[in-house]
């Protein structure tokens, strides 16, 4: 019990330092700017599929799910209203960044991991290159920058997935969905929200590559890297959306 | 080749930043429409004594338009309110600086909104920070309350009336009290007041009769009695006529019972005045069309009573008013 | 710099090591550990598995910081240099990581590229081009110019990983076990392949490695590590005679 919560507080101190690194580093040159666009290319634009997919079905079922007792309520009309301040507040981004933690965190683990075991972090190294800015600060900076990126566009398509949803039953206009979903939301509706996302892509990248660039030795060391990735990604990302709510609330802004 | 791929894969990536970043500017520019900050505004007060839950942010309606929202509300002292409204300039000229203002809720259960609505009488335009008039809305429960206490007082008269007329056909002694002529003029007088009356019960039941039949239009009666403050008002008006005019009659009744007991009193005193007055038909013709008034008032407004009765939203007020008629009995 | 001073270029060692030490947590890998490697020398460093000798070449590029002794590479202290001359002193040293270390997410190509693009020397697009080229030519493998990584052998990697050392022309060059994981005959190929490098670009080399076969075919000079020392230094002929059980074991 002592020696777990032992390594609890180390790996803590461990990723906090590895957190503070990044911010030494990302602002000093040399910028590796060409990895970075390279990797907001392949961690931005090519999870789009899988994201807009996942905000599409969220959309529609997440409609077809409220549709029985909105009816009952009799307030049908106002399924646009409830299904677009869901998506944007809360859906969008948790979902979002849920789907982004299993693919990128993974893979971001999973790649510096088999990275760090096959010593191309030292080649790197010895090439006149530091790893650290190379691979960890594009990669963070990337998923910092596209998850917001993301998060709009799964919105959108998450929107439009609850449009067909509510013409499954009824006839609504694009134009009068569009209307009815921004007559209830508000800046203090979207701001935070998108706002929030920084900090998903932020936890999501940093603890990917902190897993996988202290990747153990061996196949199973870069197994369990990208394993526990995901699993600390994905609870950072609740309890950041926690903590952001706390302090929005407490703002006023909520 | 290479570069090809590169190129190409930073086209790519450009159009999804890009696209991402055009609906956020999208996004945030139809809020801040519907918010109307990208619009110019005007501000202008109104004092309540009660916001009734009004927030800032809450929407400001002009004749049912959606025109601005509530930019703050300040306690000014313990019974006044003040409600600061940013309306949009476009219906500036329409706005005159006695329009009333009264606070309302967006359908049944939602935000709640300041309604504005033009005064009858012509003013000129609002000004940037002016003040203008609110008016305290009627309670519905309290209408309601109102209403069932007319009834039940519209009831008793109806009884009453009922009772005295029945004791004036079937009095052996009418004949000879109306021998007496000064007895009779009185008669003659409250007769007429009768019929005064019934006919100010009759318009009254009317009067709610409409408000009803208003009310059973449109979507449901709960939607339009919550919303359509004007029916409601005319309900409330109505029913503060019957109130009046029951009021009337039952003064008017106990005139009648007095009278009748007069006649029971002087039950001996024969008099040829009964004769004189049976031979005057078109005296009686009078009578039996002012009882007919009488009961055709009645009859209406029980009707009405019935009709709401079977309304949906007032069932249960009525079915809880009988369970206790019936405990009691 | 002090060192820097005393540095007479052909006649000092190329890297000598002093009283090094290094330690992870309890377990100690290197005690007072010295050795010299002299120009155009090429060194075997033998040891048993988990002995420290890539410890030791680690520490003698400046991947892993020892915690006592010196190490002085050209003329360089290593431990106390800071990044950037660290840096200029890597561009004059190869490495031959066991694993190769080949970037799999990248080309051959663009894994030859990577040194030259990353360290500032200076080499134009056509000389890059042309030097890709003759490393590939050396190592027998040009057609693999626009492979992947992972569509290459074992032993092809290993090719391609001694061609990306090569290709910034080094004056050291450090293998870390360089038939380790290979079948017999492409260990061999992969040793002969070392000895005329080393003749073809006359550099001063130390080989990490337990196979006898590498060690008899390229060793000018074999220096044996036990218990974190170096137990004795002396040709491979030498050893091979010794009465020492100690030396024994690994001829056997």
């Amino acid at each position: 019990m002592a020696s777990s919560s032992k390594t609890f507080f180390s790996e803590a101190g461990a990723m906090t330092r590895f957190a503070g690194v990044f911010f030494q580093q990302a602002f000093k040159p040399r910028y590796e700017f060409r990895a970075f666009i390279k990797q907001c290319y392949i961690i931005g634009y090519q999870s789009l599929p899988l994201v807009g997919i996942t905000g599409f079905i969220m959309g529609l079922v997440l409609t077809m799910q409220l549709r029985p007792s909105m009816v009952d309520y009799g307030v049908e009309a106002q399924i646009p209203a409830v299904i677009g301040l869901a998506i944007i507040r809360e859906i969008g981004p948790v979902i979002t960044g849920l789907i982004f933690a299993g693919k990128i965190g993974s893979s971001i683990g999973a790649e510096l991991g088999s990275m760090r075991v096959t010593e191309q972090i030292d080649a790197m190294e010895v090439s006149g290159t530091n790893p650290y800015k190379y691979l960890i600060v594009t990669r963070v900076a990337a998923t910092t920058l596209m998850l917001p990126v993301l998060v709009i566009l799964s919105d959108a398509i998450s929107l439009y997935g609850a449009y067909l949803g509510v013409n499954i039953r009824a006839v609504t206009s694009p134009s009068l969905f569009i209307t009815q979903v921004f007559d209830v939301l508000d800046y203090s509706d979207v701001l935070p929200a998108i706002f929030k996302t920084f900090f998903f892509g932020f936890a999501v990248g940093m603890i990917g590559s902190f897993k996988g660039y202290n990747s153990k030795k061996g196949t199973e060391g870069v197994g369990r890297s990208a394993n526990s990735a995901v699993v600390l990604a994905s609870l950072a990302i609740f309890v950041i959306d926690l903590i952001v709510v706390q302090i929005t609330e407490i703002m006023g802004i909520n | 080749m290479i570069m090809a791929k590169q190129t190409l894969s930073n086209i790519k990536l450009g159009v999804f930043v890009i696209s991402g970043l055009v609906l956020l500017v999208l996004m945030l520019y139809i809020i801040g429409k519907n918010q109307s900050f990208f619009t110019s505004n005007f501000e202008i007060k109104v004092r309540f004594k009660n916001v009734d839950g009004l927030t800032v942010g809450n929407n400001v309606r002009f004749s049912g338009i959606q025109s601005g929202t509530v930019k703050k509300i300040i306690i000014v002292n313990d019974t006044t309110i003040e409600v600061s409204m940013l309306i949009a300039k476009s219906i500036k000229d329409n706005i005159r600086k006695n329009s009333i203002a009264y606070i309302g809720s967006e359908g049944l259960m939602g935000n709640k909104v300041v309604n504005i609505i033009p005064n009858t009488i012509p003013a000129p335009g609002v000004d940037e920070g002016d003040m203008i008039q609110a008016r305290s809305q009627p309670d519905l429960n309290d209408a309601l309350g109102t209403l069932y206490q007319t009834n039940d007082n519209v009831a008793v008269i109806s009884r009453d009336l009922l009772q005295t007329v029945h004791k004036i056909n079937n009095s052996v002694l009418l004949n000879e009290l109306l021998n007496d002529t000064l007895l009779l003029s009185d008669l003659q007088l409250s007769l007429r007041n009768v019929k005064v009356s019934s006919e100010h019960i009759n318009n009254s039941a009317v009067l709610v009769h409409d408000a009803m039949s208003g009310m059973r239009q449109g979507k449901g009666v709960l939607g339009v009695l919550l919303t359509d403050k004007s029916a409601e008002r005319d309900a409330a008006r109505a029913l503060a006529n019957i109130n009046a005019a029951s009021d009337r009659a039952n003064r008017l009744v106990t005139k009648i019972d007095s009278i009748a007991g007069a006649l029971e009193v002087s039950i001996n005193n024969r008099d040829g005045l009964v004769y004189a007055l049976l031979q005057d038909t078109a005296f009686a013709g009078r009578l039996g069309r002012s009882l007919n008034n009488v009961e055709s008032g009645t009859a209406a407004f029980n009707e009405d009573m019935e009709a709401l009765k079977h309304n949906f939203l007032l069932r249960g007020y009525f079915k809880k008013k009988n369970k206790v008629k019936n405990n009691k009995n | 710099m002090e060192t820097s001073a005393t540095y007479i270029p052909g006649e000092s060692p190329v890297i000598s090591i002093n009283g090094l030490s290094k330690a992870f947590g309890t377990h100690v890998v290197l005690d007072d550990f010295s050795l010299q490697l002299e120009r155009g020398q090429t060194k075997v460093v033998l040891g048993r598995s988990g002995s420290g000798k890539s410890v030791l070449i680690k520490c003698i590029i400046g991947l892993l910081p020892p915690d006592a002794g010196e190490i002085i590479v050209l003329g360089n202290d290593i431990i106390h240099l800071g990044h950037d001359e660290l840096d200029e002193v890597r561009v004059k040293i190869g490495f031959l990581f066991q694993s190769n270390a080949l970037y799999d997410s990248m080309t051959i190509r663009e894994n030859l590229e990577f040194p030259m693009r990353r360290h500032t020397v200076g080499i134009s697009d056509k000389e890059a081009e042309s030097r890709i080229i003759e490393v590939l030519t050396d190592v027998g493998l040009e057609h693999t110019i626009d492979m992947m990584p992972s569509e290459l052998s074992g032993g092809m990697q290993k090719r391609i990983a001694l061609a990306r050392t090569l290709i910034l022309r080094p004056e050291i060059i450090l293998y870390d076990e360089p038939t380790t994981g290979l079948d017999p005959v492409t260990g061999r190929e992969i040793t002969s392949l070392i000895k005329s490098i080393q003749r073809q670009y006359n550099t001063s080399a130390i080989i990490i490695s337990h196979d006898m076969k590498c060690v008899k075919a390229a060793a000018d000079s074999v220096a044996i590590l036990i218990n974190g020392k170096c137990y004795t230094e002396n040709t491979y002929q030498a050893l091979k005679q010794s009465d020492d059980p100690q030396v024994k074991q690994f001829f056997e």
